[in-house]
């Protein structure tokens, strides 16, 4: 069970404190265009990464503050890189790799 | 004939005079299966049982052969009893972890009739029923005699039974217990968490506690020290057991260290989140009969650091008939003799690969057992032990190795053959009667925690075992389970590990983030290297059995077959074979079940690697996982200002979401289906009302509440007037239909939603979501007041002069107040909002007034009611009502695959908008295509008969659709139902076969709204 720092209210609480909200990012075409294609839509409901390794995601801090924001977890150890606000733009993952392994040579 | 029995010894060497072994000053009795024998305070029920020469245990899982104790402790296979009496009786337990107390009360298991004789083993037919896979393959054919196969297998097979008479509603002469509310769950959080207090745990938690650091030690047995008590060795310089104790009285007086004695680490989970299960008081009836007792406690922790120090469990070695009773571990049968001054056996031999069995040897030497003879399977045992043996007389037979136990139903002999350079016997074994034999396959590091949440393993050919490799930082190891061996150098290992964990918590204190993974060296190489070959594996075709799983019954020939059939990978393997499954999951079975595929794989074991270790490392009991979270405290049940109106009015309580709604109010004899029918009557003859106060109440105001509420809903409400009322359809992003409900608009910016009563808190996340992440420069508050307002539904012809009939500023005529719309005042001198819609097809009202105004509000209107014979309904008639309207209910006709369309609710979506949640998933092919299911009335031919709700309709043997509402209609006096059917609009008229178990019923397609279609009721 993870532990999860909320980056709103700086909170660091249990996972049961949070709701996930799957992957993050995922732009939803209809907000934007006037047409979407069916592969725009497909893609858009059904087409994940579900990478092994980096992956940023949303969560909501539900029993907590209530707002919705981002994390980048590593779906392999479940370390949690970094938590940032859901109207940020995507993390850099290669970043956070590169910071990772500098630590881990440290 | 006695074989094991008491000591009787008074120099102290065995059992008496250790704080963990017995106390026999404090005799005790107990029962197992219904015979009374004694034993000593310290004792547990298996070596109580030992000491009074009772051997046979139990029956084994599938052949029911019979079983004495193979182990000690949590490794133990064999053992399992049950344990109390009657419904309180708890099957499966160790008794090698049972600690006695008086009047013990254990019975054996999976026998009949009798441990001694048992049909099952007697006839010995069990045993060609269940090859390796006899799941998959022996039973398929015919199909149809399956039933019959598995009445005889679930009877034959099998462990414990739970005893459920007294839950019985029909067996009314057992009342029924009362549930046990002795359970609690702690939270806790910690430093360092060190699991198990054998040497390195010891030392792990001293080195931890010494900065102040808040330290658990957790320890599953009754006392601490590990194997120490059983081990012949020194630490600084005194015997290990004494340190150990003398260690933990210092322990004991930190504050900063709290210990915990019988309490299993369970498992392991992300970012060092630990279930740990403590015996509080299940060991010691005095302790549970005091007032408010604890029997269990399920700790939840969660530490910084975790220093794993598990140790090692030993390995059965593999030969014919390696299940006797009288067979055991060779550390097992020491730890008897050492803590609980039980001598297993009168004649013993020795079986082992490895060091650790000579110490054996010479204990029983000690205890005055007779020592045959030690076979060693390698060619030169270390020279040191061999002088120590030879000088207490005992025969070494070096290059040999046991093949065979014999004796019907206890062991009497073993078979003794040398090993040829091969590894296999050689002919014409020696004979040696003895009836008990000590083996040891070498050990295997406890390594189940270390897997749990992800942590890897490695191979280790020298040792020829798996290791703890890498894990992320959180986890560390110590002693046993690293390799590590001798009682200095494990206390060294644990200090080392506590100081490690020390330093790290101290350097992220100071703001380093430290490497995510942690990766251990090997296991340092060891000079005397063990055998690992397996003896005189016959195969099965003799029928005599080498046994590699004792709890699941699964042979050395069982896992040959599997290697043959394919199942190379050792989780298939697990699975066909079971090997490693059951309550004791593999614990002295899975390097062993691994090195059988490596050798008929002809591959090294390094490659075939482990299956994956879960928790729990022990089984952990419901009732420590329910805790204190029973009957009320399982799910409160939500109240409305009205609840305690229904309960004292005789309301039928219905759950609904988490509310409890009164179903309907019986008056005095009457059935509920008679209440039903009389509320519905009355509302539509004169008046009724309902507690709609559950239904959901959202709040959206800001500038941007239209703009919003038009994305969200298909229709729109961005140009609802200010006063009025619509309803609202949800899509989800999928294109279906998920919530409906009336939209008002209070004020230009602020609108209130409501919602269905069990979907409150789902919209309301929903709409903070689309809010928060897609919508976010929309300028609005969203807030859920579903709390804030009871809400009374009056509806029925007369519903409008019960209103007048009550002091208020608003004017309630036809003229001033239409339908769909909403009015703000006073109502018999309380705050009111109403509502002018209806859900019944009457003139309707829904009056919506702070909540601690409801009960009162609810009173008044009763009151006024009086006289035009009003009465309150429930959430049934409601539904009936709606029915008879054809109105539809989320949730029955609607299952997450449907869309308004389907409905006939394409009215409902706006044409016009350009964007709305699920508005582009509409417009897939796919939900406008020729057959999809959709809304119907339909009638039975006989007008007396109901159909039963979620009926399929068939055609030529195909499924089209299936009754989604159906009900007796008092306003029709005849059956309606609402139903999904394919192309149903279109075949109105026609009649469809729905079919029942026991009969098809014809029924035609009619439009679903049954009642008053042109809406006059309510348009007065």
């Amino acid at each position: 069970m993870l532990i999860i720092c909320c980056p709103i209210c700086g909170i660091a609480g249990d996972e049961e404190e949070f709701h996930y909200g799957g992957e993050g990012h995922i732009r939803r075409p209809a907000s934007h265009n006037a047409s979407v294609s069916d592969e725009a839509q497909r893609d858009y409901l059904y087409i994940r990464e579900n990478p092994r390794g980096l992956l940023r995601e949303r969560w909501l801090h539900q029993r907590g503050c209530g707002k919705w924001f981002h994390a980048v977890r590593d779906t392999v150890n479940q370390e949690i890189l970094l938590v940032y606000p859901i109207t940020d733009p995507p993390a850099d993952l290669e970043k956070l790799e590169a910071e990772r392994a500098k630590r881990e040579t440290a | 004939m006695t074989r094991s029995k008491r000591i009787i010894d008074n120099t102290g060497a065995f059992g008496y005079w250790i704080d963990g072994g017995i106390d026999n000053a404090t005799p005790l009795s107990f029962r197992f299966d219904g015979k009374e024998y004694s034993g000593f305070k310290g004792d547990t029920l298996a070596s109580a049982l030992l000491a009074n020469n009772v051997r046979l245990l139990g029956r084994s899982f599938k052949y029911h052969r019979p079983r004495g104790t193979l182990g000690v402790g949590c490794e133990e296979p064999n053992a399992l009893v049950g344990v109390g009496t009657g419904t309180a009786r708890e099957p499966n337990l160790r008794a090698t972890q049972i600690e006695l107390y008086d009047e013990l009360e254990a019975v054996s298991q999976n026998r009949w009739p009798s441990l001694r004789f048992d049909i099952g083993g007697a006839l010995g037919w069990a045993g060609r029923m269940f090859p390796a896979g006899f799941y998959y393959k022996t039973f398929l054919w015919p199909q149809r005699l399956w039933p019959f196969y598995e009445r005889i297998i679930r009877n034959i097979a099998g462990l414990g039974k739970l005893e459920t008479r007294g839950f019985r509603a029909s067996d009314a002469t057992a009342p029924i217990p009362p549930a046990a509310d002795d359970c609690e769950q702690m939270h806790v959080f910690c430093d360092v968490l060190v699991v198990g207090a054998g040497l390195a745990g010891i030392s792990a938690a001293k080195a931890a506690a010494e900065s102040g650091a808040r330290v658990i030690l957790a320890d599953e047995n009754a006392q601490a020290g590990g194997r120490s008590f059983e081990d012949h060795e020194q630490v600084e310089g005194v015997a290990a057991h004494e340190w150990a104790r003398s260690e933990m009285d210092m322990l004991r007086e930190k504050e900063n260290v709290v210990i915990l004695q019988r309490t299993t680490v369970c498992g392991h989970y992300d970012h060092n989140f630990l279930l740990m299960l403590e015996r509080v008081g299940e060991h010691d009836p005095n302790l549970l009969s005091r007032p408010g007792a604890i029997r269990r406690r399920l700790w939840r922790v969660r530490a910084r650091r975790v220093i794993l120090a598990s140790g090692v469990l030993e390995r059965p070695l593999l030969f014919a008939h390696n299940d006797k009773p009288g067979v055991m571990l060779s550390s097992a049968v020491r730890a008897y003799l050492r803590r609980y001054a039980v001598a297993p056996g009168t004649r013993a031999v020795i079986a082992t690969n490895n060091d650790d069995a000579y110490l054996t040897a010479l204990d029983l030497h000690a205890a005055g057992v007779v020592v045959v003879g030690i076979a060693d399977m390698r060619e030169t045992p270390d020279a040191d032990l061999l002088s120590r043996i030879k000088d207490a007389g005992i025969e070494v037979m070096a290059g040999s190795a046991v093949i065979e136990a014999e004796g019907r139903r206890n062991l009497s002999s073993v078979l003794v053959s040398k090993l040829r350079a091969s590894g296999r016997p050689a002919l014409r074994p020696r004979r040696l009667a003895c009836d008990l034999l000590a083996m040891s396959g070498g050990f295997t590091p406890s390594l189940h925690l270390w897997s749990h949440a992800g942590g890897t393993s490695r191979w280790d050919e020298n040792r020829g075992a798996f290791f703890p490799h890498k894990h992320t930082q959180s986890m560390l190891a110590a002693g046993g389970v690293v390799g590590v061996e001798g009682a200095d150098a494990l206390r060294a290992s644990g200090e080392q590990a506590g100081r490690r964990a020390l330093k790290e918590i101290a350097r992220e204190d100071d703001g380093h983030r430290l490497s995510g993974l942690r990766v251990l060296d090997a296991p340092a190489p060891r000079t005397k290297t063990p055998g690992r070959l397996i003896p005189g594996r016959a195969g099965n075709v003799s029928g005599r059995k080498h046994f590699v799983d004792f709890q699941n019954d699964v042979t050395v020939a069982d896992v040959e077959l599997a290697a043959r059939e394919g199942y190379h990978s050792v989780e298939l393997l697990k699975r066909y074979t079971t090997t490693g499954m059951a309550t004791d999951q593999g614990k002295t079975s899975n390097l062993n079940a691994i090195e059988i595929l490596s050798d008929s794989l002809g591959t090294a074991s390094e490659n075939i690697g482990t299956t994956t270790f879960r928790p729990p490392y022990t089984p952990l009991p419901l009732d420590a996982i329910t805790g204190m979270r029973r009957g009320e405290l399982f799910d409160p049940s939500r109240r409305t200002p009205i609840t305690s109106w229904h309960e004292a009015h005789g309301g039928d309580p219905e759950p609904v979401g988490q509310w409890l709604r009164p179903y309907c109010y019986r008056r005095g004899e009457e059935t509920r289906e008679q209440a039903i029918e009389r509320e519905i009557t009355t509302t539509r003859s004169a008046a009724g009302m309902i507690d709609l106060s559950t239904l959901g109440k959202i709040e959206v105001q800001g500038p941007d509440a239209g703009v919003f509420l038009d994305r969200i809903y298909t229709n729109m409400m961005s140009n609802l007037g200010i006063g009025k009322c619509r309803y609202g359809l949800m899509l989800n992003e999928n294109g279906f239909l998920f919530d409906d409900g009336v939209v008002v608009r209070l004020r230009d910016d602020r609108f209130l939603l409501h919602t269905t009563s069990g979907n409150a808190d789902v919209i309301a996340a929903w709409l903070e979501e689309w809010h928060q992440t897609e919508w976010y420069d929309l300028d609005l508050f969203i807030t859920s007041v579903g709390e804030q307002w009871a809400q009374i539904g009056l509806a029925g012809p007369r519903s409008r002069e019960i209103l007048e009939s009550l002091e208020s500023d608003i004017d309630f005529s036809r003229d001033s107040f239409a339908f769909l719309t909403m009015k703000t005042g006073v109502l018999a001198e309380m705050p009111v909002r109403i509502y002018r819609i209806s859900f019944t097809g009457e003139l309707s009202f829904e009056i919506a007034t702070p909540s601690r105004f409801g009960g009162d509000m609810w009173r008044r209107l009763l009151e006024a009611g009086k006289s035009c014979g009003i009465c309150a309904f429930g959430t049934e008639a409601l539904h009936v009502m709606r029915a008879e309207k054809g109105f539809i209910v989320i949730g029955d006709e609607t299952d997450g695959q449907v869309t308004p369309h389907d409905l006939g609710l394409g009215w409902a979506v706006s044409k016009k908008k350009k964007d709305f949640l699920g508005k582009r998933s509409l417009e897939r092919s796919h939900l406008s295509s020729e057959g999809r299911l959709q809304l119907t009335g339909l009638f039975t031919e006989d007008p007396k008969f109901v159909l039963p709700d979620g009926a399929y309709a068939l055609e030529e043997g195909r499924m089209i659709g299936h009754v989604t509402s159906s009900y007796w209609s008092p306003a029709l006096q005849r059956s309606i139902a609402m139903a999904l059917i394919e192309n149903a609009r279109a075949r109105q008229g026609e009649s469809v076969t729905i079919k029942l178990e026991d009969k098809d019923v014809r029924a035609k397609l009619v439009d679903c709204c049954f009642y008053d279609p042109a809406g006059e009721r309510q348009n007065v």
